[in-house]
């Protein structure tokens, strides 16, 4: 049944997003081949390209999950005789499947802007880092990874609460409220383990960023990103099963 | 026969405001039963928690002794009073899913019905006219071997000429060990075909009895009886 939801999950977006990825592909490409010397240019539109993908990647996958559940296409989806859980589950593999095909796009995309358009010692000292704390930087990328996971869960969770009857007119607000509740409280963990709240992950100065964001931080986040996903999964299905009522 | 659908002290409040008051009844199978009320009496609220879209309601409801759930949506085929199919979706799709999802789907029974209906499989269902739209969601539900149909007014958007299809559609296609629930406006038109009727009236169950019963109850017809009754069927 997954894989039956997974086929028609893929189906239903499938356009939209190759549309868009090649679309930048071939401007990308137009760009970086033709007019490679035009540096402010060429950066602005991969930079601003990239926004949009990201914006046109999330707005789509939390709009599919808001539409083809709670609006009339709900009448289809939650009379299949599949479990709350599948439905979730089904979701979120797709919504991981777009998210990691735009990191193909964008993570190209940067490496190239990097290497036209920077000093080379940037890409050397980068490579360098990487080669010399290798579980760091594995521990730091699966951290990321919870960390996208985690905004996926968070806000298909706000969208579930925000369909219930207790809101009555005021369910949006009713979800990003919630939405906020459970940033703040996961933002707990790095208020513990950190002194200091302006820390970041963006730094390019790699020996601030491992003293000022230590590995025991950062695995101590995975797990609790961890607990947090396996909470709002069930809690979403919960309310998938138990709790929905299509206007 | 042994109840399809089992419905105890049943209240449903939607927005403070009570839509369904402690409703019980039962539907036996192997029968057509309509669905009856003026706008607002709670039909379509009652056939969605049957339905297993519409959660947080006071009492029981069972279908086939079961709760609404995985189970009840196996063995129940609904048609909602809206368009549900995705946007994205050519006819052939919505076939394909149902082929998909429900064991009980008959694939050749649907595209056969669809052309009768002269509905081409291979066009987009936004591009379909409201009727045909509505004929494409009637196939689809009608072509599974459901224990219980619930029909949410398959009428509504269809032309009189079409109607009787649809009717004829409905009649025989079901299975004789099913049962249809059935909500319409136009009692009329599908007045002959029913077993029995629930009406409902101010979120209260008005009358559920064998339709000759009624009649000769109330000395009328169920859509006179509809019609100087409630005024509005």
């Amino acid at each position: 049944m997954l894989l039956k939801l997974l086929k028609y999950e893929i189906k239903s977006s499938y356009g939209r997003f190759v549309v868009a990825f090649l679309l930048y592909i071939l401007i990308a490409s137009v760009l970086l081949i033709f007019f490679r010397n035009h540096e402010t240019l060429n950066t602005s539109v991969l930079v601003f390209g990239i926004i949009a993908l990201c914006v046109i990647t999330f707005l789509t996958i939390f709009n599919r999950y808001n539409t083809n559940l709670y609006h009339s296409e709900g009448y289809l989806m939650l009379t299949l005789p599949v479990d709350g859980k599948m439905l979730m589950t089904s979701k979120l593999i797709s919504a991981f499947i777009w998210m990691f095909a735009l990191s193909l796009i964008i993570v190209p995309s940067i490496l190239i802007l990097i290497y036209c358009y920077s000093e080379q010692s940037l890409i050397n000292e980068t490579y360098k880092f990487i080669e010399m704390n290798k579980a760091y930087t594995i521990v730091f990328g699966i951290e990321y990874l919870l960390g996208l996971i985690n905004t996926v869960f968070v806000i298909y969770f706000s969208i579930s609460i925000s369909k219930l009857q207790i809101w009555r007119k005021f369910g949006v607000l009713g979800g990003i409220s919630t939405y906020f509740v459970i940033e703040l409280l996961s933002s707990i963990p790095v208020l513990l383990f950190n002194n200091s709240i302006g820390n970041t992950k963006s730094t390019t100065n790699f020996s601030d960023m491992v003293q000022q964001y230590p590995i025991n931080s950062i695995v101590f986040q995975c797990f609790f990103m961890l607990f947090t996903c396996v909470l709002l999964f069930l809690a979403t299905s919960y309310l998938l099963n138990n709790r929905t009522s299509l206007k | 026969m042994s109840n399809l659908v089992e419905i105890t002290n049943l209240t449903k409040k939607y927005e403070g405001k009570i839509v369904l008051d402690n409703i019980s009844l039962t539907i036996p199978g192997g029968r057509i039963i309509g669905l009856l009320g003026p706008n607002g009496a709670g039909k379509t609220t009652l056939i969605k928690i049957i339905a297993g879209v519409m959660k947080d309601y006071k009492g029981k409801v069972l279908i086939d002794n079961h709760s609404p759930g995985v189970y009840t949506k196996s063995i129940l085929s609904y048609l909602p009073d809206k368009t549900y199919l995705s946007p994205w979706m050519k006819v052939k799709d919505t076939v394909d899913l149902f082929t998909d999802f429900y064991s009980d789907f008959d694939k050749n029974k649907a595209i056969d019905l669809l052309k009768l209906l002269n509905i081409d499989i291979n066009q987009n269902v936004t591009k379909l006219s409201k009727g045909n739209y509505e004929k494409v969601q009637l196939v689809i539900v009608m072509s599974r071997s459901a224990k219980l149909y619930v029909l949410d007014e398959p009428l509504g958007g269809v032309d009189p000429a079409s109607r009787d299809i649809i009717i004829d559609t409905i009649l025989t296609n079901y299975n004789e060990n099913s049962s249809v629930l059935l909500s319409t406006q136009l009692v009329q038109d599908v007045e002959r075909a029913f077993d029995s009727v629930i009406i409902i009236k101010d979120t209260k169950v008005f009358v559920n009895d064998e339709v000759d019963n009624v009649r000769a109850k109330f000395g009328k017809s169920i859509d006179e009886l509809c019609r100087e009754v409630f005024k509005c069927c």
